[in-house]
C-alpha cells in the first residue's frame, strides 16, 4: 500500500485513521470475508469468521500449487537491512515482518486498520502493517519499532521520554505510538500539542494513557 | 515511618522493553512445527447443535485435527463451557477448533465443516425472558450466576408495573437488615427513579491469543493474563491437568480490564489441541471473536428507593437489579452493587433484590470496579437530588453517609478493614476548590454553562493468598516473587518497592 499523501498529517488529510486502509482491506478482505461454514445446514444460516488469515511460517503452504498462493521471493528494506523473504500475494506486511522476519515488536490489535498497534515507517511516513501488502512495499524503507533505537542499544528520544512520562500502560499499542511519535518528529521537530494530538490520533490506547504519550511526544520535541 | 521509595517516582524496569518492542506478548511466543489454529464459531444466537461433520475438512492437505466439545473436560452448567456441546447459545460461541499447516488453510478447511443445526428462539432483553412465555437464553433455564443454580423464573404479568417503575417479580437472591419500613416512614424525603447501565466489552489491546506445546508431561501454554496465581489452578483444571503440570508464561499482558483474572476457557483449546496433535498449536484470537468470547460487562436494569432524614443522613435503601448476565455464568455484578450501596451510604436498614438473566448475548464478565461502577450512575444522581431537595451542599451530604473505617458492608453487617471516603472527599473537594467553583455553577458563558459536580464509588483493594518470596542473591540484587499479574497497573513494581523499601535496597537492584 503506497501512501501518495506525506507528512506525519495522515489522519487529517485521508480523512480518518481508516481513510487509507480501507481499499487495501477490502481487497484484501475478498477471501477473507466470505462466509466460512458453506455446508452449514440451517434455516437461513450464516457463518462468519472473519479476521486474522495467513500461512505459517516456515511451513510449507498446504496450496503451494493453487493459483494465486504461490510465494514469491521479493526484496525488503527494513530497519536498513536487505532481506529477502518468500511472500504470499496476500500477505501483509505486518504478518511478513512478524511471522518471516522475527520482528515482533509490531503488534496486531484489530487487523482492521483501526487502532493503530501495527504502525511502521514507510519512507518517512506511517502506515498501518496490518493493511499494507508486502508485495506493495518492494524498493521502500521501512522502520519498525526495532529499527529506531541508537548504536550500542542507546533509546531513540522518543522511547527515553516514553519511559520519563511512562507512556505505557499494558504496553500493547506501544510500539505504534513510538513509530508514530518518531515519524512526526522527524517531519516536524517542534510540533504544537495540537500538531502531536493529530499526528497520534491514530493510534488507539485502550489503557487511555493518550496525555501520558502526548507529553511524552513535547518532551521527546524539547517542549516539555 | 519516612519511605525512601514508596510514594516516590519510579520506572518500572519493565518499561524499557515496552518501548522498545522488546517486550514479548502471547502471540510473539514461537515454537518449532508450530501450527495454527483457527475457531469454527455459532452463526446463530440460539440453537441445537444436531450434527457435526468435519469429514471432508479433514481429508484437505496441510489439516492435522479438530477439537470439539469430546475432546475437552466438561463443566456443569451455568459454567462457561470451553467448546460448546449439543447448543450454542450465543453468535460467535466457538463449536470446533481446526488446527492446519497455516491460518489460510484452517479457514479453507472450516468452510467444508458441516454442521446441522436447529435454530430455537432467543432473547437479548431479560425482561423478555421473565414475562410469562417469554423465550429461555438455554434449553435448560434462563436464570443463573455464580452461586446462583440454574432455573427457571418466570413473573406474572402484573409484575411488569409502568415505564415509571420496574417490574420487581419474584427475585433469585435477596438480603435485607433493619427496619426498611420505619425508615421510610421517618424519612424527611423519600426519592425512587429507576436505572439502566450500559453493557459494553472490555476488548483489551491484546486479543485473547494463546500458544501451547507439551514436553515432559507437562503443558507450556503461553497466555495474555492478569494474574498468575489466580490463574494457573483454573487455567490447569480447563486443561483437565494438575496445576503442578501446567507451566504458563504470560510476561507481559495488553490490557485485561478485569477479563483476563483467573484465566478463561478458550485457553484450553490450543493446549489440548496440542495434546491431541503433538504440534505447537498457536490459537490467534481475532478482533470480531474477542467480541463473542471477550466478556463485556453485564447491564443493568434496577430501581432504588432512598430514603433520608433532614440532615441528609440515608434511613432506608430499597435495591432491586434486573442483570443481563449472558448464557453462561456472567458476572457477580448484580451482588457486588448491593454490598456497595450498603457500604459507600451507610443506609440505616436496606432491602436487595436481584435476579440475573440469562441472555442470548456475548459473554459477560467482570469489568473495572464490577457492579459498583454501575452502581455509580444509579444512585449517585439521586444523592445530588436529595441534595438540593434537603438544601445541603452535595459534598456535604456524601460526608454524612460516608463510611470511615468502622464502616459496615453487605447483609451481614461485616467489617472493613480501612476506609478512608470522608477524608477522600475533604481532599478532593480542597483540591477543586470546591467551595469556589461552586459559585461559579450555572453561570453561562456563551452556548456553554458552567456545571459541576461530584461523584463516589469504591472497589475492594487487596486479597489475601498472593503471597509471595523475596531473596537476596549474591550480585546484591533483590528478587520479589509474586503472583500478582503484568499489566498496566504495574502492580508487580508497586508490590516490589515494598520489601526494596524496607530492606533498604536500591531500585536499580530489585
Amino acid at each position: 500500500m503506497a501512501q501518495s499523501n506525506s507528512g506525519p498529517y495522515r489522519d487529517a488529510e485521508r480523512g480518518g485513521a481508516t481513510g487509507d486502509a480501507t481499499n487495501t482491506i477490502s481487497q484484501r478482505s475478498a477471501p477473507s470475508r466470505r462466509a466460512f461454514i458453506k455446508g452449514v445446514i440451517a434455516s437461513g444460516a450464516a457463518a462468519s469468521a472473519a479476521g486474522y488469515l495467513f500461512r505459517g511460517p516456515g511451513v510449507p503452504s498446504a496450496h503451494a500449487q493453487a493459483a494465486g498462493t504461490v510465494e514469491r521471493l521479493v526484496t525488503l528494506n527494513v530497519n536498513g537491512a536487505t532481506r529477502r523473504v518468500d511472500v504470499l500475494p496476500q500477505e501483509t506486511l505486518a504478518h511478513t515482518i512478524r511471522y518471516k522476519l522475527g520482528l515482533t515488536g509490531t503488534k496486531l490489535g484489530c487487523d482492521h486498520g483501526e487502532c493503530g498497534a501495527c504502525t511502521v515507517i514507510m519512507d518517512g511516513v506511517t502506515v498501518y502493517s496490518c493493511s499494507t501488502l508486502t508485495h506493495s512495499v518492494r524498493g521502500r524503507k521501512i522502520t519498525t519499532i526495532e529499527g529506531i533505537e541508537g548504536p550500542n542499544g542507546k533509546l531513540h528520544k522518543v522511547q527515553a521520554a516514553f519511559v520519563e512520562e511512562l507512556g505505557p500502560q499494558c504496553g500493547f499499542c506501544t510500539s505504534g505510538q513510538v513509530m508514530a511519535a518518531v515519524a512526526l518528529l522527524e517531519q516536524n521537530p517542534h510540533p504544537s500539542v495540537e500538531e502531536a494530538r493529530l499526528a497520534m490520533s491514530g493510534n488507539l490506547c485502550r489503557c487511555g494513557a493518550y496525555d501520558h504519550y502526548l507529553k511524552g511526544v513535547m518532551r521527546a520535541a524539547g517542549e516539555a | 515511618m519516612a519511605y525512601k521509595l514508596i510514594g516516590q517516582n519510579f520506572a518500572p524496569h519493565d518499561v524499557v522493553a515496552k518501548v522498545t518492542g522488546r517486550a514479548k506478548y502471547a502471540e510473539d511466543f514461537r515454537a518449532e512445527g508450530m501450527v495454527f489454529c483457527k475457531l469454527l464459531t455459532s452463526p446463530m444466537p440460539h440453537a441445537k447443535i444436531r450434527n457435526i461433520d468435519a469429514s471432508d475438512a479433514l481429508k484437505m492437505p496441510g489439516v492435522f485435527g479438530i477439537l470439539t466439545a469430546d475432546d475437552v473436560p466438561q463443566f456443569p452448567p451455568p459454567q462457561t463451557p470451553i467448546l460448546a456441546k449439543d447448543e450454542v447459545f450465543y453468535v460467535g460461541e466457538p463449536i470446533l477448533a481446526l488446527a492446519a499447516a497455516d491460518e489460510t488453510t484452517a479457514a479453507d478447511a472450516l468452510e467444508k465443516v458441516k454442521i446441522d443445526f436447529e435454530q430455537l428462539p432467543h432473547v437479548l432483553d431479560p425482561l423478555d425472558s421473565l414475562y410469562p412465555g417469554g423465550p429461555n437464553a438455554r434449553s435448560n433455564g434462563n436464570v443463573a450466576a455464580a452461586q446462583i443454580n440454574l432455573q427457571t423464573v418466570k413473573w406474572q404479568a402484573g409484575d411488569f408495573g409502568d415505564d415509571k417503575t420496574l417490574p420487581m417479580g419474584k427475585p433469585a437472591e435477596t438480603w435485607s437488615y433493619g427496619d426498611l419500613d420505619a425508615g421510610f416512614k421517618a424519612s424527611k424525603l423519600v426519592i425512587e427513579e429507576s436505572f439502566v447501565t450500559a453493557g459494553y466489552s472490555h476488548h483489551s489491546m491484546e486479543p485473547r491469543t494463546a500458544m501451547a506445546h507439551w514436553q515432559g508431561g507437562k503443558c507450556f501454554l503461553y497466555g495474555s493474563n492478569q494474574s498468575h496465581t489466580a490463574a494457573v489452578p483454573n487455567i490447569a483444571r480447563y486443561i483437565g491437568i494438575e496445576p503442578k503440570d501446567l507451566v504458563f508464561i504470560a510476561e507481559y499482558c495488553g490490557g485485561g480490564f478485569g477479563s483476563k483474572i483467573p484465566g478463561y476457557p478458550i485457553m484450553a483449546v490450543p493446549a489440548l489441541l496440542s495434546k491431541k496433535l503433538s504440534r505447537p498449536v498457536m490459537m490467534r484470537i481475532t478482533r470480531i471473536e474477542e467480541y463473542s468470547i471477550g466478556t463485556a460487562r453485564p447491564t443493568f436494569q434496577g430501581h432504588a428507593k432512598l430514603g433520608f432524614r433532614e440532615d441528609g443522613k440515608l434511613l432506608a435503601a430499597d435495591l432491586y437489579i434486573v442483570q443481563e448476565n449472558g448464557p453462561h455464568i456472567g458476572g457477580g455484578d448484580f451482588r457486588s452493587a448491593g454490598n456497595a450501596l450498603s457500604f459507600v451510604y451507610q443506609p440505616d436498614a436496606m432491602r436487595f433484590r436481584a435476579i440475573p438473566v440469562l441472555t442470548n448475548t456475548p459473554l459477560r464478565g467482570p469489568q473495572r470496579g464490577p457492579g459498583e461502577n454501575q452502581l455509580v450512575p444509579a444512585i449517585e444522581p439521586l444523592i445530588d437530588k436529595a441534595a438540593r431537595q434537603l438544601g445541603i451542599d452535595r459534598v456535604q451530604i456524601r460526608k454524612i453517609n460516608a463510611p470511615d473505617s468502622n464502616g459496615k458492608i453487605g447483609a451481614d453487617r461485616g467489617p472493613v478493614t480501612s476506609a478512608f471516603m470522608k477524608e477522600a472527599l475533604d481532599k478532593g473537594a480542597t483540591m477543586f476548590n470546591w467551595e469556589e467553583k461552586k459559585r461559579r455553577s450555572g453561570q453561562k458563558n456563551g452556548n456553554k454553562v458552567i456545571g459541576i459536580g461530584v461523584g463516589q464509588g469504591y472497589h475492594s483493594a487487596g486479597s489475601n493468598g498472593f503471597d509471595g518470596l523475596v531473596r537476596i542473591t549474591p550480585d546484591g540484587k533483590l528478587h520479589v516473587h509474586t503472583g500478582v499479574g503484568n499489566l498496566g497497573t504495574y502492580s508487580h513494581s508497586a508490590t516490589a518497592r515494598v520489601p526494596a523499601d524496607l530492606l533498604n535496597v536500591a531500585w536499580e537492584n530489585v
